[in-house]
């Protein structure tokens, strides 16, 4: 056993209001930069949708994540020799067209314009060219289903669904959408450090964030192919490929991401999981089936004292135990079972797991020929829900239905005990019925309660202490750095300090 | 000050009645370096005998003539034109020699007056040079390349062609010496080839000479090659190149167009531009 500690993240997207604020957060601490315009670190989608960069989630298009090859896996679009025959031109990666080109107005025409019979107005003026251009596409013109013939129709997990499914997605009374925000998984099993020529992206060893070090990276974009999720991004000006860094800065501070700490709908959940870093490459290779198990597996029981011991052993701090076994990621993954890998079969091992949304029940005909929009109970059972389980499945478990409806039978679960709890309406078979089918209890439904609801900051984000001074000890003499810690120079300038 | 003041008057004025031996010496040294390669005094080389030519022409017409012979012959002068068609249209390379200088080799050639020439036995036929096979092997050896000059000079085939079946395609940077013998003779090309009178060759060799054996050794390889010359096969050095070249370029596109069929063509949003309305 080889453990290890891990940043992970609960996303709750029933939680979400759609509201960008986490985009419109990270864009300005971090991409609020010439070259770095059209990077999205975190972006919002809607489902059914293409997502950013357009159709990301079609592998044949990009070549992302890994494939199984025998008792291991291969990166499907780099890697040894598929990145030296394509190393000096990849073809498979999103051009500008398939992101969007990044605009600004030409504000100083409002006021600089000589008069005329019209008011003038502020062009839209590129931000890589400068020239004027005709708006075309924006990071999420798919928003709220606008678009919907060319965005949502075009989803790429409508792929499971038959024609007829697809149809009756977009019909009045029928139709449904959700947020699905994204950010940088921060696998167990990264494609693009897999996929890096430069050795250049690298899994931090304390807490498994992936980052990219600018000074190594030489440009060769394997990692914007590799990268399923397509959340590495080519920054155009510096020459050097860029993501997101799960605001390590702040980390190291103990505050929350920046993403989650603005978030408005509470969506985000922050802790350490322990894993067994023996157990990648059989995980990652297992049957697709068995993906999402096998990935759960991988995450160790911090209460365990076995694994207690030997996390001890790989030198893994008292802190960051402590902070594992309280992680709200560890209750919702583990413990509870609720929160789903996004795409799975791309066997990438993600870190970050969403809560599947609960949507609204599909109208019915009843046997009068009255038609009913309205449910007998207050929410309408998971079967007959407007989305379509394949479709979440699709999304969450790599097909497998019956993982997406357990979990939602169980959140079911939770909202009819609590109804029992507070309004006390139903009969107690109804209320026992639901918690038997959703396999819960009520102990455990009030905790599920909880910590999606009530829960404080500091339930939210269990962040592990970074001991910053432990780390500065192995590369220098504390004595000489004492009292600069973070505003020491990286490389000294060239005429001296 | 002053007094260098006078001392250069003093020179200027008197320069032109001066011919002091010291002067003819220098004269001589410079005609020697410069002018040897292709011409003798009292005999034909590669160029004419300089024999009594400043009493054939006037000296501003050889000042002229020193200083860049394609411009004489380009202004039309005829005696310049008919020089240089008796002489194969062979450019005599412009020289680079300040006035003071061609002043000195003009000094050097009044001393051979038209008469002296005369007086002069006719120039007895030199013997003529002995070649042996075993120099003809060494000079293609030379010449190619496979065996170094002894003072690390770049090989001839660098930059000269010589038609011959048994050495390879030259370079094209100078002339093609495969009849070059038969033009000059071995007198003209064993000079040539030892002290060259052309810039580029001469700054090429200026800190590697060739020995005396290694110049009579490529001497010996010319006249063959000049000798042979009927026989051999002229190989084009272009078409090859766009053989080669062109099938090449389309077998590389193939293998690319084969290779890489299943790469992204365009991209994605192409359907959903195609939809929109422009303004313009």
């Amino acid at each position: 056993m080889n453990v290890r500690s891990q940043i992970t993240m609960v996303f709750h997207l029933d939680k979400c209001i759609g509201c960008h604020t986490c985009s419109i957060a990270c864009k300005n601490i971090w991409t609020d930069r010439r070259g770095a315009e059209y990077m999205w670190w975190n972006n919002v989608e809607t489902k059914p949708g293409t997502g950013y960069p357009t159709k990301w989630e079609d592998q044949d298009i990009y070549k992302g994540g890994w494939v199984k090859d025998g008792n291991s896996v291969s990166l499907r679009g780099a890697g040894k020799w598929k990145g030296l025959k394509n190393i000096f031109h990849n073809p498979n990666m999103p051009v500008l067209e398939d992101y969007y080109e990044p605009w600004t107005y030409k504000y100083s025409d409002l006021f600089t314009a000589p008069e005329g019979d019209d008011q003038p107005t502020a062009r839209p003026v590129s931000l890589v060219t400068g020239e004027h251009i005709d708006v075309k596409a924006g990071p999420n013109w798919d928003d709220d289903l606008g678009g919907s013939p060319d965005y949502a129709r075009k989803d790429v997990n409508f792929k499971d669904l038959s024609p007829v499914e697809q149809e009756s997605m977009f019909q009045l009374e029928r139709m449904m959408m959700f947020y699905l925000p994204r950010i940088c998984n921060h696998c167990l099993n990264p494609a693009c450090v897999g996929s890096c020529p430069s050795g250049a992206l690298y899994k931090r060893g304390e807490d498994g964030i992936v980052l990219l070090n600018q000074e190594r990276c030489r440009a060769w974009r394997m990692c914007v192919t590799a990268c399923p999720y397509k959340k590495s991004y080519y920054n155009w000006n510096t020459g050097k490929s860029e993501k997101c860094i799960l605001c390590y800065p702040r980390l190291e501070s103990g505050q929350a991401p920046a993403c989650m700490h603005s978030c408005v709908g509470r969506i985000r959940y922050l802790g350490v999981m322990l894993y067994d870093a023996d157990r990648i490459e059989a995980v990652a290779s297992c049957p697709e089936n068995e993906l999402v198990d096998r990935q759960m597996e991988i995450y160790l029981d911090p209460n365990d004292p076995q694994v207690i011991a030997a996390a001890k052993a790989n030198g893994i701090a008292d802190s960051t135990i402590r902070s594992a076994q309280q992680s709200p990621v560890y209750k919702f993954v583990k413990e509870w079972g609720i929160a789903l890998p996004l795409h799975p079969e791309y066997r990438t091992l993600p870190n970050l797991f969403y809560v599947p949304p609960m949507l609204p029940a599909m109208a019915s005909v009843d046997s009068d020929g009255v038609y009913d929009s309205t449910t007998k109970s207050l929410w309408g059972g998971v079967e007959t829900s407007r989305l379509p389980m394949a479709y979440l499945a699709s999304l969450f478990t790599a097909g497998d239905e019956e993982k997406v409806r357990n979990v939602l039978r169980k959140l079911l679960a939770v909202k009819i005990h609590r109804r029992d709890t507070t309004v006390g309406d139903l009969t107690k078979e109804e209320v026992e019925e639901a918690l038997q089918i959703g396999k819960t209890n009520p102990g455990e439904a009030d905790a599920i309660f909880r910590l999606t609801s009530l829960a404080t900051f500091n339930e939210r984000f269990v962040i592990p202490p970074a001991h910053r001074e432990e780390s500065i000890e192995m590369i220098e003499a504390t004595a000489d750095v004492k009292g600069e810690t973070g505003f020491g120079f990286k490389m000294k300038p060239a005429r001296g300090l | 000050m002053q007094h260098l003041k006078k001392i250069f008057w003093l020179l200027l004025i008197t320069q032109p009645l001066v011919r002091n031996p010291a002067m003819a010496q220098e004269g001589e040294k410079l005609f020697k370096q410069n002018c040897g390669a292709c011409h003798l005094m009292g005999k034909r080389l590669v160029g004419p005998d300089l024999t009594g030519i400043t009493d054939r022409q006037t000296e501003e017409w050889i000042k002229a003539f020193i200083k860049s012979s394609q411009t004489v012959i380009k202004s039309g002068d005829p005696e310049a034109v008919a020089i240089f068609k008796e002489y194969n249209e062979l450019l005599m390379p412009d020289q680079n020699l300040s006035a003071g200088e061609i002043d000195q080799v003009i000094g050097y050639l009044k001393g051979f007056s038209a008469p002296a020439a005369t007086d002069a036995a006719p120039a007895e036929p030199e013997a003529p040079m002995e070649f042996t096979d075993a120099d003809r092997e060494l000079g293609q050896a030379l010449f190619v390349g496979s065996t170094r000059f002894a003072n690390k000079g770049a090989s001839c085939i660098s930059c000269h062609n010589v038609t011959n079946d048994q050495v390879m395609l030259g370079g094209h940077f100078a002339k093609d010496l495969t009849g070059v013998f038969g033009r000059m003779g071995a007198a003209g090309v064993a000079g040539i080839i030892g002290a060259s009178p052309f810039p580029a060759m001469a700054t090429s060799y200026a800190n590697a000479p060739l020995t005396e054996q290694e110049v009579h050794a490529l001497t010996a390889f010319l006249e063959h090659a000049d000798k042979v010359s009927a026989e051999q096969t002229a190989r084009s050095l272009y078409e090859p190149f766009v053989i080669y070249g062109g099938g090449g370029l389309i077998a590389l596109l193939l293998v690319i167009g084969v290779h890489w069929r299943g790469r992204m063509k365009q991209h994605v949003k192409r359907d959903i531009f195609a939809r929109q309305l422009r303004s313009n």
